[in-house]
């Protein structure tokens, strides 16, 4: 008779015994009461630790993580080629940012959806719901705040201009703030189309700790590559922002171009 | 069979890594306790496995040939925090999520002895444990991650297991 050992009635309550053995343990078992209980406890051992890890699987992966596999192995220090006009942002821009390419939908939260992780140059991406809704109609400079499922969520429109197409398109900052303190904060620009907002690039900046952030961080100086974000917004971006008062006209209009 | 050596890190294994990071990243949790050494772990993990890829046989499991390098690198960590003389913690606890709901408060309870519980394990236990209640790996698929036999596995999990339900439940582990 095959002999009842915690090894062998474990391997039995995972299901990793082969036809012939597990038959001849089921046959045992039929007449031991004490070894059933004892593969009860490891049945119960199995599904003691659902979820118990799962937090790192709630939130999206942090870019630094991203960063390392990303196939552009470039760190971009800051941002320092911006036009003397380009508005200063409230965002210590410190620390190395990076572009994360193809981080096409590693980790969701509720309200950070698949195509906010994306990082496709090549192919611009229809923005989320939330996304289209804060860059239809936030003015500059004014965030939409979301809150829910252990993260906020805050998108601030930050310019808007005109393509050399005649597109309006925004600049925005996007940051996801987690019950762990984590923060995933990522810049990027969107067009409107007919069909809403597509977003052309985006750039991800790992945020690792708050008070690295404010200190005053010194960009190495001289030439730093460009960041294929900039060049994205570089293409786009050749004339000059439109104002406040244009800017409340154009939302106003919906994102209609104006009729001439 | 080893395969010819090639060095480039094809965009395909690139791709297959991001896809494993989530449960990189689980399995560092859990070993770790606490999501800023977690990602400190993967983030070395995939550095050494970038430049070492030579030495991942084309065709073996990337998941286990990851969960592997995790494994080597938390040891290391530990032992050399043992060799300064530093006092090893054995693992904080992970933070289980607050939930007021009355009818989760329970099932909150139990998670929290267990989180405990796992704690309180020797290391060894807990990595097969998590490999194979956490990740859901085979005894002989964790055996390969562990570079140990399969019995080794079986007769850590059954000990592990014993333990953790003595734990939460309260009551002597060594009788049968």
């Amino acid at each position: 008779m095959i002999p009842l050992d915690d090894e062998t009635l474990m391997a039995y309550a995972d299901g990793q015994l082969e036809g012939a053995r597990r038959a001849e343990v089921e046959v045992a078992l039929a007449v031991n009461p004490e070894a059933w209980e004892t593969v009860q406890m490891f049945r119960d051992t199995r599904c003691m630790m659902s979820g118990l890890y799962d937090a790192p699987l709630r939130e999206p992966v942090p870019a630094r993580l991203l960063a390392t596999l990303s196939e552009e192995e470039r760190v971009v220090p800051l941002r320092q080629r911006r036009p003397c006009w380009y508005r200063s942002t409230t965002v210590p821009w410190a620390l190395a940012a990076t572009v994360a390419a193809c981080a096409v939908g590693l980790a969701t939260t509720g309200i950070f959806s698949e195509s906010e992780l994306f990082g496709h140059r090549a192919s611009p991406q229809l923005a989320d719901t939330l996304l289209n809704q804060a860059l239809d109609e936030q003015p500059s400079g004014t965030p939409l705040v979301v809150t829910g499922n252990g993260a906020t969520r805050e998108i601030l429109p930050m310019l808007t201009f005109q393509d050399p197409e005649g597109r309006y398109c925004r600049e925005f900052e996007n940051q996801v703030i987690h019950a762990f303190g984590k923060n995933n904060i990522s810049v990027g620009v969107a067009c409107r189309e007919s069909e809403g907002w597509q977003v052309q690039a985006i750039l991800n900046r790992a945020l690792v700790a708050q008070e690295t952030s404010t200190q005053d961080y010194q960009p190495a100086s001289g030439e730093s590559q460009t960041s294929p974000y900039d060049t994205v917004l570089d293409r786009l971006m050749q004339s000059l922002p439109v104002t406040p008062a244009e800017e409340a006209e154009i939302i106003q209009r919906e994102w209609q171009q104006a009729g001439r | 069979m080893t395969g010819s050596n090639d060095k480039r890190v094809t965009p395909e294994t690139r791709q297959q890594l991001l896809a494993l990071l989530p449960r990189l990243r689980r399995f560092a949790y859990s070993l770790t306790g606490n999501l800023d050494e977690a990602d400190d772990l993967i983030q070395a993990a995939c550095e050494k496995a970038l430049k070492h890829l030579d030495q991942w046989q084309v065709g073996t499991e990337l998941d286990r040939w990851m969960f592997r390098i995790i494994r080597n690198l938390r040891i290391d960590h530990l032992r050399s925090q043992q060799l300064r003389g530093e006092s090893v913690d054995p693992q904080t606890t992970p933070e289980v999520a607050n939930d007021n709901d009355d009818r989760r408060i329970e099932a909150q309870q139990t998670l929290e002895k267990v989180s405990q519980a796992m704690a309180a394990l020797p290391e060894e236990q807990r990595m097969v444990l998590i490999l194979v209640s956490v990740d859901g790996l085979s005894y002989r698929e964790a055996a390969e991650v562990l570079e140990i036999p399969v019995g080794t596995v079986m007769s850590r999990l059954a000990r592990a297991r014993r333990q953790l339900h003595a734990l939460v439940h309260g009551s002597d582990p060594s009788q049968r």
